[in-house]
């Protein structure tokens, strides 16, 4: 893929953490630096030139994140700081009591387990060997729950889950759902109307945008509930006697915004959707291929799914015999960066009986050769701890 | 601490794991990446007379606790509670450890540390 000269930050060395965070193009950056220099102002509030220029862009930016995920209403996407605050917001406008019952799955990341332990009974969906959701354990785990939040994609195990027929499932049973898209948005097409859900949660700096930048898609069924952060921008009007609360999406998007980072959340949509996301897809793909190639050896051992079509473009091991964090450090020397650890999902690697994981994540201006680097580095350290 | 000492460390650290004669065991977790460590000790008239250890983890953790048995063994329990986190890393030559590997070089220590009373 021809975007690498786009990304000046690859000098630095084989990036392979993109599902902790992306590196972000120059393109994205220059619209950030443009916005400051040239339209900066608060938005909604002044009447002057460079505030309209702001909340236009601003509105602007969330038409085409709309586009992105196939949202017919750009009114539908909340901004937030990150998909972690997205799950947070879900979490509070369900309006959850300690009665209810929520179902997650063994695969979710921390931030879609914490918002939902707290404020409800939480029931677990159990995954195969291979990091598939156990349909049988869902249809019948579903069953009086009043939400399903699950990731579209998993973190660990790039298992991408059938979130269409899952929801389809889920509201038949009368429950709503939330999709935690964080690790699919940046990688594969998300068609929120194709999926359904209730809400959904992307962090855009997993997907080339500034730090501090993410969005919620909330369903026009929710577009009355009373906001979790309140204050200005929130409301039409405040007397002492009644509060009157803007519409959907201001209303919960109490403050300032991060006006900056959603202008440069929405060109790295633009510059993925340039590209095309079945090509981002089938770049990683490519990438995914190699890697299991150059494992035919099985020099380390894979977590997820086998079949390259059910899992994103990350791949979590272990090299036996060596801690994940002794793996990270010497590829580190060998300026390759890599993730490890248990990758904020500690009951997922507990239920994969493992202390932790390597985890190598792709993305678009990742290479072939970089992949096969990995592997040369791999077995010099089995050697060197052999 | 260079990376081929550390090796060389480890691989000791691991061929000499074992449990000695003791009459305290304490053990420790570093949660975040899974290492676990069990430290034996023989304390004799508030003496460390000798500690053992066994661990899971990684090589910086595991060297760590082999370091430690070697340099603390002999030393009294008041002399241990007195010794900070940098002096310890001084002490077995890893004063240099990166930030991020840092939990895992002071896991045997704190462990140890927080269970002399
Ligand atoms: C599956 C999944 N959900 C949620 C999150 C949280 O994202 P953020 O840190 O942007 O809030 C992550 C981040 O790693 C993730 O991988």
């Amino acid at each position: 893929m021809d975007v690498r000269k786009d990304f000046p930050i690859l000098k630095r060395g084989i990036y392979f953490d993109n599902s902790a965070t992306s590196h972000k193009p120059k393109q994205v950056l220059a619209a950030v630096f443009n916005y400051y220099n040239n339209h900066n102002a608060n938005i909604h509030r002044g009447i002057h030139r460079l505030s309209e220029e702001s909340s236009e862009r601003y509105e602007d930016s969330k038409k085409t994140l709309s586009k992105f995920i196939g949202a017919k209403d750009w009114k539908r996407i909340v901004y937030v700081k990150n998909a972690t605050e997205g799950l947070n917001l879900a979490s509070h406008l369900l309006n959850l009591s300690k009665k209810d019952k929520v179902v997650i799955t063994s695969m979710e990341h921390h931030s879609n387990i914490l918002p939902w332990r707290v404020n409800s009974q939480v029931s677990v969906v159990d995954i195969s060997s291979e990091g598939v959701i156990d349909i049988e354990d869902f249809k019948s785990k579903i069953k009086g729950a009043k939400v399903v939040s699950m990731p579209h994609a998993s973190n660990v195990l790039g298992t991408i889950n059938e979130v269409e027929l899952l929801t389809k499932m889920a509201h038949e049973e009368g429950a709503k759902v939330v999709i935690d898209a964080a690790q699919s948005a940046p990688h594969l097409k998300v068609d929120v109307n194709k999926i359904g859900a209730d809400f959904l949660a992307i962090s855009g700096h997993k997907m080339l945008a500034p730090g501090g930048t993410g969005l919620l898609y909330v369903s026009k069924e929710f577009s009355e509930s009373t906001p979790f952060m309140l204050g200005g921008g929130t409301v039409f009007d405040v007397t002492n006697q009644k509060i009157e609360w803007a519409d959907m999406p201001e209303r919960f998007e109490g403050g300032t915004p991060n006006i900056g980072g959603a202008i440069g959340f929405a060109r790295a949509a633009e510059y993925l959707m340039e590209i095309g996301m079945d090509n981002v897809r089938k770049h990683e793909v490519s990438l995914l291929k190699n890697f299991f190639k150059l494992n035919e050896e099985k020099l380390v051992e894979i977590y997820g799914p086998h079949s390259l079509k059910l899992r994103t473009g990350l791949v979590s091991f272990n090299l036996p015999g060596v801690h994940s964090h002794d793996v990270a450090d010497f590829l580190n020397a060998r300026n390759i960066f890599i993730r490890s650890g248990k990758h904020c999902a500690h009951p997922l690697h507990e239920r994969l009986c493992i202390p932790s994981s390597a985890r190598a994540s792709f993305y678009i201006y990742n290479t072939l050769s970089e992949v096969e680097n990995l592997f040369e580095v791999l077995n010099e350290i089995k050697e060197v701890f052999s | 601490m260079n990376l081929n000492k550390l090796l060389l460390i480890y691989k000791k650290a691991k061929s000499e794991m074992e449990e000695r004669t003791h009459n305290k065991k304490i053990e420790g977790k570093n949660i975040s990446c899974g290492d676990e460590v069990t430290l034996f000790l023989k304390i004799e008239e508030g003496i460390l007379k000798d500690i053992s250890f066994e661990s899971s983890g990684c090589a910086v953790s595991i060297s760590s606790a082999f370091l430690l048995a070697k340099q603390l063994k002999g030393k009294s329990i008041e002399e241990v509670k007195q010794l900070s986190n940098e002096e310890y890393l001084k002490l077995i030559d890893m004063e240099e450890i990166s930030t991020s590997r840092r939990k895992c070089v002071l896991t045997p220590f704190i462990t140890l540390r927080n269970n002399l009373d």
